[in-house]
């Protein structure tokens, strides 16, 4: 699916019909070598590289997740997406995607 | 892909128009049956869809990402991480040995003893279950190519 946006339109599409609310979720951990390496890092300071890796992993699965919900339902595009996370356990990462999916006008 | 023949196979075809979404109903759900089925073809899907991750995600490297790896693959940092995990891994046998020791000469009570036996022995045999289980599946996940 090409068409996910943050806004609640489509640019140059007309919404068809609202398929109601899709969304993605995943909590993903890294391996404890990669948590005593972020330990340390978080000690010098700088960017905790293993954890960015780590959210970017979470985000991208849930952002997939909510499209395949989307595709289910047959819709064009999702609009209105947001992310959030929250904190499930120490050294883990969840992410959870959400939006509207909609049904385009065909041109 | 097939190395020996440059044409994609049905099936490769098939695995392509499946994670493009352009299989009609029929077609999608017959696929995802064999999907169930056959791991080569799951392999495929995973592959194309890295594939993807890797096209979506892709950015230019920044120049801190370029200085990180020239550090982690220089041979005095590598040794030093070596050197680290050889010394935390000997130390963490050590203490395991020193606490099973300690254990074993305790004036405990049988039951108190088997009691300890079992617990670790079932968190052992949990955590292996874990391991084996990321083991085995850790190649069909996408999305651990994912870098930032």
């Amino acid at each position: 699916m090409k068409h996910i946006y943050t806004c609640d339109l489509v640019p140059g599409k007309t919404i068809a019909e609202g398929l109601g609310m899709v969304r993605g979720s995943s909590v993903r951990a890294r391996h404890m070598g990669r948590d005593i390496g972020a330990f340390f890092k978080g000690i010098v300071g700088g960017e905790v590289d293993d954890y960015t890796k780590l959210l970017a992993e979470a985000r991208e699965q849930a952002l997939d997740r909510m499209v395949e919900e989307a595709k289910a339902l047959g819709a064009d595009a999702i609009v209105g997406m947001r992310f959030c996370g929250t904190e499930i356990q120490r050294g883990a990462a969840e992410m959870l995607a959400y939006g509207t999916a909609v049904r385009l006008e065909k041109d | 892909m097939t190395p020996a023949a440059q044409h994609p196979s049905r099936d490769e075809l098939l695995a392509m128009a499946y994670v493009d979404d352009q299989l009609d109903p029929a077609a999608k759900a017959e696929f995802e049956g064999r999907l169930s089925r056959e791991e080569a073809l799951r392999e495929e899907v995973t592959s194309l869809r890295r594939l993807d991750l890797i096209a979506r995600t892709a950015a230019p490297p920044e120049n801190i990402d370029i200085a990180w790896k020239e550090v982690d693959e220089s041979a005095s940092q590598t040794s030093i991480i070596g050197l680290g995990w050889i010394a935390t891994i000997l130390g963490s046998v050590g203490v395991a040995a020193i606490a099973i020791q300690s254990v074993a000469q305790a004036r405990l009570p049988l039951w108190e003893r088997a009691s300890i036996a079992c617990l670790v022995s079932g968190l052992t045999i949990f955590f292996l279950a874990i391991a084996r289980r990321r083991w085995r599946t850790r190649h069909m996940d996408p999305y651990t190519s994912v870098k930032r």
